[in-house]
């Protein structure tokens, strides 16, 4: 079960960053996001890779280690994959939608000239 | 020099009239002055009503906040070839005696861009707007470090160089603390010019409160994660 979730995750992990260095080429996203995002799913597979680094982290803050963190820890980069999606696409959304009001306000303002 | 009062409305029509007859006629080394409403979408009579008095309304087709109604305003004034643009609340809360004393450092060409701050005079202001601004001060602060002491306050006059030069791409409330993220970004010259602040039970009710704060945090993370340089 944990290894199918690693193998997801890295698979988003690689698809999501293509789609952000994509965005990025396209310049519909900026360094800053691009940079952003990368890093974090970078995290992501890196811990997806070794999910041994989690338990290591937890015996150095003095937690016990259980099998189950690692799968928590994967289950996360779903929720985390969730939460990105609906991010971008409700900032996108909300900005077109606006660019397009502005642009009917602006079309009453050209019928009053 | 051409004067445009920019005035984002929602849901305004018992006020909006009273805010525009308090507009100022004359006004010094200002040849024209015309006011500019925006219908942020209002669903009671803001549009009609400001159809009798002001110059120019235009609609915001849904309302979407006051960061895109104000940036449609200040889009209308450039097309209409203002050289200063000031915008102000449509509660009533702001006094059309302080434009004067507002754009008077753009028109002698001492600032590009003037806050009118209600924090230097802030009697009869609700200890809960107090500590609201404040907040927001740290906060904008902490985004665009610029220190002001009224950050939200929606009264502003822009030089024609300044409004060709900023971005606005806030939707909501945080297009206060976007503007003064906005000065520095572009090295602009801006003061602060002490406005007086007509609380009324109406004016109370209005505006941003301090549960706002939480949603105009996100957003400015939002925008400054966002903004494309």
């Amino acid at each position: 079960m944990t290894i199918i979730a690693r193998i997801i995750a890295i698979l988003l992990g690689v698809i999501v960053i293509s789609k952000v260095y994509l965005d990025y080429k396209k310049r519909t996203i900026g360094l800053t996001v691009f940079l952003f995002w990368v890093i974090a799913w970078l995290g992501i597979i890196v811990l997806s890779l070794y999910p041994i680094m989690i338990d290591r982290i937890n015996r150095a803050i003095g937690e016990d280690s259980t099998g189950l963190t690692a799968f928590f820890a994967i289950s996360f980069v779903f929720i985390f994959f969730v939460v990105y999606r609906i991010y971008t696409r409700a900032n996108r959304l909300e900005k077109m939608i606006s660019d397009m009001v502005i642009k009917l306000g602006m079309r009453d303002l050209e019928d009053k000239k | 020099m051409k004067l445009a009062i920019v005035i984002p409305a929602f849901n305004e029509a018992g006020m909006i009239d009273k805010v525009i007859a308090s507009l100022p006629r004359k006004l010094p080394k200002i040849n024209e002055i015309i006011s500019i409403v925006v219908d942020d979408g209002s669903s009671d009579d803001t549009y009609r009503v400001a159809s009798r008095r002001a110059d120019y309304v235009l609609r915001n087709i849904i309302n979407m906040g006051v960061g895109s109604a104000t940036r449609l305003g200040i889009e209308a004034a450039k097309k209409l070839d203002a050289d200063i643009v000031l915008t102000m609340d449509a509660d009533g809360q702001h006094s059309g005696a302080d434009i004067g004393n507002l754009i008077a450092p753009i028109a002698t060409k001492k600032a590009d861009i003037t806050l009118g701050t209600r924090m230097l005079n802030s009697k009869g202001m609700p200890f809960v707007k107090v500590f609201g601004n404040w907040m927001m001060n740290i906060l904008t602060f902490l985004f665009f470090h610029i220190q002001v002491t009224d950050s939200q306050s929606g009264m502003k006059a822009f030089s024609k160089e300044a409004i060709n030069k900023i971005r606005i791409d806030s939707i909501s409330y945080e297009v206060c603390s976007e503007i003064i993220g906005e000065v520095r970004r572009h090295k602009l010259k801006f003061q602060e010019v002490p406005i007086k602040t007509v609380y009324t039970e109406y004016s109370k009710g209005k505006g941003q409160n301090v549960f706002n704060a939480a949603d105009i945090f996100t957003r400015l993370i939002s925008l400054k994660i966002g903004k494309r340089r």
